[in-house]
């Protein structure tokens, strides 16, 4: 056998080239096939209801807040009466002139007057803007609807700065649930511990006020807040259902809880 | 095989089909059945190129693989054995392995010049009685019979796997001008509507976008699967210099 004849014999290709195109064109009819009976939401975008996301911060609230008001952080006024103009006084006749020729006293002491202390700088309050009357913000005990938008729940531990937490209550239907909600997660959450720290957690609760996903979403590095944040949610278990004024279906949150030793 | 595995998937599409598939409104088909019959010929010729690439591609990897196999046993046999006609007695039943075209024509040319130097009566017919060595003449002949060998064996390696690279820079240009045929003529409806609606824009782009999904589609694995392949075919190349190699050293040592 010549070296010609072996390698004739070698160029023939192994057979199969046929069997291997009619099992892709079988693959290739089969996802066709599977294309044309599949649902539609496998190839196009689903349509489901807008799922409400929100975040709140638990802890360090806001300055003078004091915990738990649905009004957050909202500055505490009292309503002071615009004062009311003087009325005028009627104009007087000028007094009487003395007589010109009168006789100096010969021991009359001169009147003495203070000069007023030169003003160096403005007074803090009239700084740049002009002094108006009406309503006013004072320190005071009664709540008046401001238009300010409140920044979260306080709900400090240690009434120490709290950082800024990214809930916009003021759109949100229903704050007296979430109050209730933060209540009774607080109430199941252990603030004491040895390391400061913020953990958020984020949680889905559903219509009827179960708690599900719950998972640490930023966690800090201290392994014991985390779990303790997330015992807090998990231990709450189960919430009165979502208000009816609230219309989606779940409501997700991301609870931020904040540790200050 | 295939009753087989038509069987489940035939039952799970009836599933499907029973249970959800009433819903489907804008799928991927009602796409292909609104585009127009340039963006059909189009989709028809992406198919072709995919069906016939993937088929190179399970038979390039087959045939590779039973390739592999059989090279292994072979070199295990190869290095065993003391006798190249034990060896050629084997090679019938190995006959994917590329070594095996090496030996084969290795062996005729070594085969071929022995008998030319030796004739059977000389040995016998020696005066001293002594086993006279069988010698080579030229051992760069049996070199360049390998070398032939080799080139035929990447050859048959390498048939069809250019299809692949065609496949992979074609079928995306072909996906892009279907697409580019179905946005014109989504304009020209635009401007017979004369409404920049969104509603009426949208719909004939998507057509035309699936044209491209379909290039894509077809070129991904063409790509992939070419560049792993030649690379085997590389893999294959340097065991058979290797092999060469070898063999050129055992004809030395024994025949010069």
């Amino acid at each position: 056998m010549d070296v010609g004849d072996v390698l004739r014999d070698r160029m023939q290709e192994p057979a199969g080239l046929q069997r291997m195109i009619m099992v892709s064109c079988a693959v290739h009819t089969a996802i066709a096939v599977a294309l044309l009976f599949a649902p539609a939401r496998w190839v196009s975008h689903s349509q489901e209801a807008p799922r409400t996301v929100m975040t709140i911060s638990l802890g360090g609230g806001g300055p003078r807040s004091g915990g738990m008001t649905a009004m957050g952080d909202r500055p505490v006024q009292v309503q002071t009466p615009p004062e009311q103009p003087k009325p005028r006084e009627p104009v007087r006749p000028p007094a009487a002139k003395t007589p010109e020729m009168t006789v100096p006293m010969r021991n009359a002491r001169p009147s003495r007057t203070t000069p007023a202390p030169s003003v160096k700088q403005a007074p803090q309050d009239a700084k740049g803007r002009t002094p108006t009357r009406g309503p006013e913000t004072r320190a005071g005990s009664t709540v008046a609807e401001t238009g300010t938008r409140g920044q979260g729940f306080g709900l400090s531990t240690g009434g120490g700065p709290g950082s800024g937490s990214t809930l916009d209550v003021a759109d949100f239907c229903c704050p007296d649930y979430l109050l209730l909600m933060i209540e009774s997660v607080r109430r199941s959450w252990n603030q004491n511990q040895s390391n400061a720290g913020q953990v958020v957690v984020r949680f889905t609760i559903q219509r009827d006020g179960s708690l599900t996903d719950v998972l640490v979403e930023r966690p800090t590095g201290d392994p014991t807040l985390n779990i303790a944040a997330q015992r807090a949610v998990v231990l709450t278990r189960k919430l009165p259902p979502l208000p009816d004024a609230f219309p989606n279906p779940t409501l997700t949150v991301h609870l931020n809880f904040q540790y200050q030793r | 095989m295939r009753t087989l595995g038509s069987l489940p998937l035939a039952l799970w599409l009836q599933a499907q089909s029973g249970t959800v598939a009433e819903g489907s409104s804008t799928s991927i088909v009602t796409l292909v059945l609104r585009s127009s019959p340039i963006s059909k010929l189009v989709l028809l010729a992406l198919g072709l190129l995919s069906v016939i690439s993937w088929g190179i591609i399970l038979y390039k990897l087959w045939t590779f693989r039973r390739s592999e196999r059989h090279t292994t046993q072979f070199l295990d046999i190869f290095r065993r054995s003391n006798k190249f006609s034990e060896v050629q007695a084997v090679c019938k039943s190995l006959d994917d392995s590329p070594l095996v075209g090496l030996f084969q024509s290795g062996y005729a040319e070594l085969t071929a010049q022995l008998r030319q130097t030796a004739p059977p009566d000389a040995i016998g017919s020696n005066p001293h009685g002594t086993v006279v060595r069988p010698t080579l003449k030229s051992l760069a002949a049996v070199d360049r019979a390998l070398l032939r060998a080799s080139a035929v064996e990447v050859n048959k390696l390498e048939h069809r796997i250019p299809f692949l690279a065609t496949t992979a820079s074609m079928a995306p240009f072909i996906g892009l001008f279907g697409t580019v045929w179905g946005i014109i003529t989504a304009f020209e409806g635009i401007g017979q509507t004369g409404s920049t609606n969104l509603g009426v824009v949208a719909p004939g782009i998507a057509d035309a976008l699936v044209a491209t999904a379909a290039g894509l589609f077809a070129a991904i694995p063409a790509v992939y699967f070419y560049n792993g392949l030649s690379n085997r075919v590389k893999l294959f190349a340097s065991e058979m210099d290797d092999f060469a190699m070898e063999f050129l050293n055992i004809a030395e040592r024994n025949f010069t």
